[in-house]
């Protein structure tokens, strides 16, 4: 049986940026992840999954980011998320920090520096696979 | 000589939407940043389209625009096209030279200046988003600029890609710089020939060997 410690919440429309921050994680002791590909996906798995951390992706069709953290906070004003964006707007972020975002990453983000500010806010992965 | 029907499996397209989608978020990072305004943008939009739509695309071939243009070069062959119409052209020059919204109404050789140097700042800012996450080399050759109608000013552009290739990747951003509205195109070209390159980068990010749709 694995212990999979932490759960995180990535939420993006990209496929390909939800299995690259997957595969980083997972490499690092963070195997318990569940995704959304959407902004109404990101609030309904919240709600469901309760992860300890969500990574939340601002540009995304339909509903942003921003609005999905406004949405996250009212649901658990403790919850814990990482804004994630490919232009890094100082005043967005600004906002969303005063909304409760714990911090934010700007793409292309460096491996270290996502692991340095994950275990910063939730710890280091402890997932373990027993063999 | 690449051949017509290029297939790209979902995944594949997806990871080009958003590496394109990051080196233009970083390139209007940087141009929010010269501008010293907040820039709204919208989703990316990625085609693989005929080289011969793309003045199309861009707004029709007769069209007025100023273009800042330049070719990628290093591990990738490509062009980087930032699409302004005639008053945004304007506007983005009395901005950036810190005169008074309207004064600018005809380009000098001065202001073409000013917009090559934002032209430098703002590929510089892409390429190096897209060569670290590829890990690949791109530069930007030093770029020009020119007013004039699109086809004109895409038949200089893409004169290097049809000797190679029928078709384009084609990456468009909106922009628009609230309350001056000032609206932009943010255009990422490469051929067949780059994208596979491209691709392959993304696979080897990804940890796995390419496959095709059937």
């Amino acid at each position: 049986m694995a212990k999979t410690g932490q759960k995180i919440l990535i939420a993006d429309d990209s496929t390909f940026m939800r299995v690259i921050i997957k595969k980083l994680l997972a490499e690092n002791g963070y195997l318990s992840i569940v995704e959304a590909e959407n902004g109404r996906e990101a609030i309904e798995v919240f709600e469901k999954e309760k992860p300890d951390l969500v990574i939340l992706d601002i540009i995304m069709p339909a509903m942003g980011g921003d609005v999905v953290l406004k949405k996250l906070m009212e649901i658990d004003k403790k919850a814990k998320v990482l804004m994630v964006t490919a232009v890094g707007q100082e005043q967005i972020m600004k906002q969303c920090r005063k909304v409760g975002a714990l911090g934010y990453l700007v793409k292309p983000f460096k491996e270290k520096q996502v692991l340095k500010i994950i275990k910063k806010i939730i710890g280091p992965g402890k997932g373990q696979k027993i063999l | 000589m690449i051949e017509k029907g290029y297939k790209l499996t979902w995944l594949e397209r997806d990871a080009l939407r958003e590496i394109t989608s990051i080196g233009a978020g970083n390139a209007t990072t940087a141009l929010s940043k010269l501008m010293k305004r907040r820039i709204d943008v919208t989703i990316p939009q990625l085609n693989l389209v005929s080289i011969q739509t793309v003045p199309e695309i861009m707004g029709g071939p007769e069209k007025l625009a100023t273009a800042i243009h330049l070719r990628i070069k290093g591990d990738t062959t490509g062009s980087l096209v930032l699409l302004f119409d005639k008053a945004s052209a304007l506007l983005v020059t009395d901005i950036l030279t810190g005169k008074e919204i309207g004064t600018t109404k005809t380009l000098t050789a001065q202001d073409n200046e000013v917009l090559i140097n934002m032209g430098n700042i703002l590929a510089d800012s892409c390429l190096k988003a897209l060569s670290e996450f590829l890990d690949l080399k791109l530069m930007p050759s030093e770029p020009g600029v020119a007013t004039d109608m699109i086809k004109s000013i895409m038949d200089t552009v893409l004169v290097e890609f049809a000797k190679k290739s029928d078709y384009a990747l084609l990456l468009e951003v909106e922009f628009i710089t609230p309350p001056t509205r000032v609206k932009g195109h943010f255009f990422l070209i490469f051929d067949l020939a780059t994208i596979n390159q491209i691709v392959n980068a993304i696979n080897k990010k990804l940890g796995r060997k390419r496959k095709e749709e059937a």
